[in-house]
């Protein structure tokens, strides 16, 4: 069902041939993107490589996850797994330019939904995970790779990066998740943040 | 929610914290869609809304953006009512607008002029063939209520008679948000299948 769809059964639900709650709401988050205080951490946002298609950039990166350094253990749900790693067609391999970023996740207890960002080299974040107009999908209990795979474009220049898994208790839009991770992206009750490290070469 | 007799909420409010931004514009956003919908007159002088829905939620994101800015914000006095203050701007962005188009406008529609939002006028009865359609639809999504089970009617009544958020819904029905969200899930698809099997296009 649409967005588009779902507008026009509220109005009917309503009585009201009018914005309905569901066309409110939805308005609510835009207004709010554009003028809530932004975290320090969001600004500025690139928007992350979910469409699919495969950068033909001419330098092609290597993007390495590196082994948990335990520096950037998960908070609040020592639990939680994150291990991002890279396929190029069927094979795990080294992450360049075109391949696909994966991500093998478990929730900690009681924090189903998983969302994920990095941080580049350069301090602009970019957003995986959920899409722009979704909220955070749950996962199983048991670790596994998460549905969505990420293709890697030119948005991911050399460089370390942070890799940010958010799990929370419940289905989050990406303002949501801002709200509740915090400025210091350190999470709260509910929300478990696990950082992983990542260098491209 | 009188923003200007809770201190509490106007200094949130100020500070652009989300919260505190939605309790306004929920308290508001029918207003501001209604001036941008239905337009105005000032000293008898028509500045006509909005007749595109989609149009119509785009200018109504201009008002609220331009009242929660940071100068808007610290725009409004804290002291006098708030819901004039917002009208006000809703009325100076269709005035814009106006005067983008072409129109001759006044410059200021409340420095004294006899301004009146058309929306607070007794509505004609609306008999074109698409408020016709709407009509005979809604009538079918009230059987389609009627029809259902005590929870997911009460659901309905709340979430999109009410306009209540999620969250107010899962506190007043004393169930989980997760439980919120499948009602509106079977509501919404519940009615679509509903309007399908009865063959009523939508």
């Amino acid at each position: 069902m649409t967005r588009e769809d779902s507008a026009r059964l509220a109005r009917l639900l309503s009585g009201r041939d009018e914005p309905s709650v569901l066309e409110t709401e939805a308005l609510f988050d835009r207004i709010a993107s554009d003028v809530a205080p932004r975290p320090w951490w969001r600004r500025p946002v690139a928007w992350g490589a979910l469409s699919g298609i495969a950068t033909a950039a001419a330098a092609a990166f290597l993007f390495v996850a590196l082994p948990d350094s335990g520096e950037f253990g998960s908070r609040g749900g020592e639990e939680a797994v994150l291990r991002p790693h890279c396929v190029t067609g069927a094979e795990t391999g080294p992450c360049t330019t075109g391949a696909k970023l994966l991500f093998d996740a478990r929730p900690p207890e009681g924090a189903p939904h998983f969302a994920a960002l990095a941080k580049r080299p350069d301090g602009t974040f970019i957003w995986y995970l959920p899409a722009p107009d979704a909220r955070s999908a749950a996962l199983g209990a048991e670790t596994a790779v998460v549905a969505t795979a990420i293709r890697l474009g030119d948005e991911h220049p050399a460089g370390a990066y942070t890799v940010f898994g958010v799990f929370t208790k419940d289905a989050m839009t990406r303002d949501e998740i801002e709200a509740a991770v915090g400025d210091d992206l350190a999470g709260g009750p509910g929300v478990t943040v696990v950082r992983r490290e990542l260098e491209v070469r | 929610m009188e923003l200007e007799r809770d201190r509490e909420l106007l200094d949130a409010f100020r500070a652009g914290k989300r919260d505190a931004l939605e309790r306004v514009y929920r308290a508001y956003v029918k207003d501001v869609v209604a001036i941008v919908r239905f337009g105005f007159t000032v000293d008898g002088k028509r500045i006509p809304g909005e007749s595109n829905p989609e149009t119509q939620l785009d200018v109504a994101q201009d008002v609220f953006v331009k009242a929660f800015s940071e100068s808007g914000r610290k725009g409004y006095d804290g002291v006098r009512p708030y819901g004039p203050f917002i009208r006000r701007i809703a009325r100076n962005v269709l005035i814009d607008r106006a005067r983008k188009s072409g129109r001759e406008v006044p410059l200021d529609p409340d420095d004294g002029q006899d301004v009146e939002d058309a929306f607070l006028r007794p509505a004609e009865p609306d008999d074109t063939e698409a408020a016709l359609d709407f009509k005979r639809l809604a009538e079918a999504a009230r059987a389609f209520v009627a029809a259902q089970d005590p929870e997911l009617a009460e659901f309905v009544r709340l979430r999109f008679e009410e306009e209540l958020s999620q969250a107010d819904i899962a506190a007043r029905m004393n169930v989980t948000r997760r439980r919120v969200r499948t009602l509106e899930g079977r509501a919404l698809s519940g009615l679509a299948k509903w309007l399908e099997e009865r063959q009523l296009s939508w």
